[in-house]
């Protein structure tokens, strides 16, 4: 029995060792190193680039000192989570998801490929898709002037809001296909029950479907959360953050700092703030997954 | 007045179908003009010409980054996730379990994140513009999603199966290799093409770690924004062939797997 068991072991540590390998190498040693790294001085040029030195906390505490711009891009990556995550991705999939139930199958499947489509083309190509869109010049401008509105582009005097438009309508499809399985799971009997007992739309939506899909809907935001605040590709070409700092949110901020400003050090501090807030939202999906049962792998 | 009721939900879906096909509009039409603009008209007539433009010099490198770049991602995370998810599934201890709550917590980590002491260190040790070991790196942060949905789909098989060949003497790498990864394949295809799809379009990376001649089509495709007065046409249909890959890959996988890609299945465990 012995024997058999050192035998187990040998082959779990053989089986696991790439795996564990891999990811201390490329991601634990990198977050120790972001640690590290932000008590230094260190700069991609000039004189600290080669020989940096140990400076404390003084990155946080120039970090945290008002003007900044970090309080500017934590308001901002807000925004930006509640406007295209919260309302744009859960809210609008949760809708489509219902109505879609009511819909005949050629609607459904249509509408379902193109949502599905916007989602899986590569992030950089969506970006793409709603600059020139929104550019002047583009398809919205010459839209609006036909039917006699003039239009002045919206990535220069609502940048946050083009952004924001951008993710929901690339990110709605995850929520939507998270919210449709769940629904559909919902013995349909139940809720004629409740329709023949004379409650209504509304009361069937709140009292029934929602309290069902309570875990879904926990999981989903909790996932489009982490996936929306460290979100940068999509504003980064968009608007760079710009114009000025005006859509500079958490990501870009960190970016601008460590590759445009050279500040590497200064950088990892943004990307502490970054990896924390992380943490703390990947602690809170183990703890609904484990109340779950879903992480009980192994029987 | 009850008949238009039952039909509203369809009225509204199929509106709101029609507006997100506006962003593909112009891209889909302005790929197939002469010169295209960021107008829709007055592009010139139809043409096809630019899609084989596209296939020579800079653009077809670019996509053949891309293609290293995914490839070799979805192949490493595959086998090597697959391989770790074996005895996280089959053998029950206490470090198992604490192995699963790890992986869980890094899918929740940022990779913008790490970036900055991963781009020091591919400098440090002259890593930097190397399409292998950006795959590493991207291997890295695909795995503890990947290995994670191939646990579910090995805990799927029954252990009985396995329990005979054992009798035979059979070891476990054997009863791995010949009866589990047989049962296996389509979710093995699911963290395979999740795994490319991602890595496929993945802009963030490349665009640090990899310069020049080793960019892949997304780090190539942004230095076009922002570019006025070019023939539009052509990145546009470069845009559209660039697209096409993840797209057919998840139609094949739906077709052949199922609804749904497991994608919800995989992530409520």
């Amino acid at each position: 029995m012995t024997g058999l068991f050192a035998g187990r072991r040998v082959t779990a540590i053989t089986m696991t060792a790439p795996l564990v390998v891999i990811v201390i190498a490329f991601l634990g040693w990198p977050i120790v190193w972001t640690l590290a790294l932000s008590l230094t001085n260190k700069a991609i040029t000039g004189p600290t680039a080669l020989h940096s030195s140990f400076i404390g906390l003084a990155n946080y505490k120039e970090l945290f000192a008002s003007g900044s711009g970090l309080v500017h891009s934590i308001v901002l990556s807000l925004y930006y989570l509640v406007a295209s995550a919260y309302i744009g991705q859960a809210l609008f999939g949760f809708l489509l998801a219902y109505l879609m139930r009511r819909c005949p199958y050629p609607v459904r499947a249509v509408v379902g490929s193109i949502v599905v489509v916007s989602w899986l083309i590569p992030e950089i190509i969506a970006a793409w898709m709603w600059f020139t869109l929104l550019s002047d010049g583009g398809t919205l401008q010459q839209a609006l002037h036909g039917a006699g509105v003039g239009y002045s582009t919206w990535l220069i005097s609502h940048p946050m809001i083009s952004v924001s438009l951008a993710n929901s309508w690339r990110g709605v499809a995850f929520s939507f296909l998270l919210f449709s399985a769940a629904l559909s799971d919902i013995p349909t009997d139940l809720i004629e029950a409740a329709q023949v007992d004379g409650a209504n739309a509304w009361r069937r939506l709140s009292k029934i479907i929602v309290p069902m899909l309570s875990a879904t809907i926990l999981v989903d935001l909790v996932l489009i959360t982490l996936g929306t605040l460290n979100d940068f590709t999509l504003i980064f070409a968009m608007t760079g953050g710009g114009p000025g700092t005006s859509s500079t949110v958490l990501s870009v901020f960190m970016y601008q700092q460590a590759f445009v400003s050279f500040q590497l050090a200064y950088g990892t501090a943004i990307a502490v703030v970054l990896l924390a807030v992380g943490a703390v939202f990947a602690v809170v999906y183990i703890r609904i997954l484990r109340r779950q049962g879903a992480l009980q792998v192994a029987r | 007045m009850t008949a238009l009721r039952r039909r509203l939900p369809a009225v509204i879906v199929s509106l709101i179908g029609v507006l997100f096909l506006v962003p593909f509009a112009w891209l889909v039409v302005v790929a197939f003009q002469q010169h295209g603009t960021l107008e829709l008209s007055g592009g010139g007539s139809f043409t096809l010409d630019h899609f084989g433009q596209v296939l020579h010099g800079g653009f077809l490198s670019a996509l053949g980054n891309s293609l290293y770049l995914a490839g070799g991602t979805m192949v490493a995370t595959t086998v090597i996730g697959v391989l770790a998810a074996y005895p996280l599934s089959r053998f029950q201890s206490r470090t198992q379990r604490y192995f699963v709550y790890v992986l869980v917590f890094l899918t929740g980590l940022p990779v913008v994140a790490i970036i900055i002491p991963t781009y020091d260190f591919f400098v440090a040790a002259d890593f930097i513009n190397s399409k292998f070991w950006t795959v590493w790196f991207m291997t890295a942060t695909a795995l503890p999603f990947g290995t994670w949905i191939a646990c579910s789909f090995i805990d799927a098989v029954p252990r009985e199966l396995e329990e005979a060949s054992w009798i035979d003497g059979m070891s476990r790498w054997g009863s791995l290799l010949r009866i589990v990864v047989p049962l296996i394949v389509p979710g093995m295809c699911v963290v395979a093409v999740y795994t490319f799809v991602n890595a496929w379009g993945e802009f963030f990376i490349p665009f640090i770690l990899l310069q020049s001649q080793n960019a892949p089509a997304s780090v190539t495709m942004f230095s076009y924004f922002g570019q006025y007065n070019t023939n539009y046409s052509e990145i546009a249909a470069f845009a559209l062939l660039y697209s096409l890959p993840p797209v057919a890959l998840y139609l094949i996988v739906t077709r052949w797997v199922g609804q749904g890609f497991a994608l919800t299945g995989a992530i409520k465990g």
